[in-house]
């Protein structure tokens, strides 16, 4: 081979290399958008409900905008919160949620909105300051452990809780799952069962992460 | 029934597509494979694209949650638009190698001509 052939033919491989991650990506695409693979994959790893009276219900934090607006996974699962508790399951809700560096923080806003629709104060328990899932545990068991609470139930997306439950059992917590679902586990068109295989993946990498980080 | 019509309509204008240029513009079937193989090029050129745009994206930001300074959730990143920009970018490199291809061959085929 002379030595100008050399770099064409590394080229050429590079290129079939392409080629192949080419084809492997819309292959991916075409089964992930156009078969039910995405729903059975995601409907297997997701957290089945287990509700039953426990002495704290922990709705779990969803987002909120820079605006104060809370994004609609939060107001899903305050709203399954408060459900939860008017069923009488639980005497406390406790609302998680980020914390901006300066104005409101999502549980004081859910607190807020609790109290609007019905939910008494003292029932009422906001723990800011927590960004993440794993911080929202830290900082909520710490909470509950100093009232004497051992058992919860916590109120997240149905794929998140599998993590989410995890790093809650880390603190000594005993988890009953009450899953409220922020995509359906069922997507009839394309686009939901590519936004639920982007969902999937995203917990799955978002567990390795907190298995090397050592969380769980 | 909603992927069936997605199917159906993809064959349909893929078809319709084919017949338009071979016999409006006389194109040769046996270019549609080279089409095709470059196509899957600029798109594992995008996937490629996209893993290190998403690197790019979150190693800083995991550093700067871990260094404790400000907090931006994973949650926020928009993986459409990555993955859009990202693929024009792969098609965009694999269309840019090809016209470079075409016009070392027809300066050579000129040059060769000419002597």
């Amino acid at each position: 081979m002379t030595s100008d052939a050399r770099p064409a033919a590394r080229r050429a491989a590079g290129l079939r290399g392409c080629r192949v991650l080419g084809g492997l990506a819309l292959a991916l695409l075409a089964v992930v958008e156009l078969t039910p693979a995405a729903g059975w994959l995601a409907r297997r790893y997701a957290e089945p409900a287990r509700l039953e009276p426990a002495e704290a219900i922990v709705a779990l934090g969803g987002g909120f905008g820079p605006d104060g607006w809370l994004d609609a996974a939060s107001w899903r699962r305050l709203v399954h919160g408060i459900l939860l508790y008017r069923q009488g399951l639980a005497p406390l809700l406790v609302l998680a949620g980020s914390t901006p560096p300066t104005g409101p923080s999502e549980a004081e806003i859910r607190a807020r909105t609790a109290r609007e629709l019905g939910v008494p104060s003292g029932a009422i328990l906001p723990v800011t300051g927590a960004n993440t899932t794993r911080e929202e545990a830290l900082r909520v068991g710490a909470e509950l452990r100093s009232r004497g609470v051992r058992s919860i139930l916590l109120v997240t997306g149905p794929l998140h809780l599998v993590r989410a439950r995890a790093v809650f059992e880390r603190q000594g917590l005993v988890v009953r799952p009450a899953p409220v679902g922020d995509l359906s586990l069922h997507p009839q068109k394309p686009g939901e069962r590519l936004a639920l295989a982007q969902s999937v993946a995203q917990e799955l990498l978002g567990t390795l992460y907190y298995r090397l980080a050592g969380y769980l | 029934m909603q992927d069936l019509g997605l199917v159906a309509a993809l064959g349909l204008t893929s078809a319709a597509g084919y017949l338009w240029a071979t016999r409006r513009h006389g194109l040769e079937r046996a270019d549609l494979r080279w089409a095709t193989a470059a196509a899957l090029e600029g798109i594992g050129l995008g996937v490629l694209f996209f893993l290190a745009n998403l690197a790019l994206i979150l190693i800083p930001l995991l550093a700067s949650r871990a260094l404790g300074a400000r907090f931006v959730s994973i949650y926020a990143v928009d993986y459409f638009t990555i993955a859009t920009v990202s693929l024009l970018q792969g098609v965009v490199l694999r269309w840019w190698r090809s016209t470079a291809e075409d016009q070392r061959q027809s300066s050579r085929t000129k040059s060769s001509s000419r002597s």
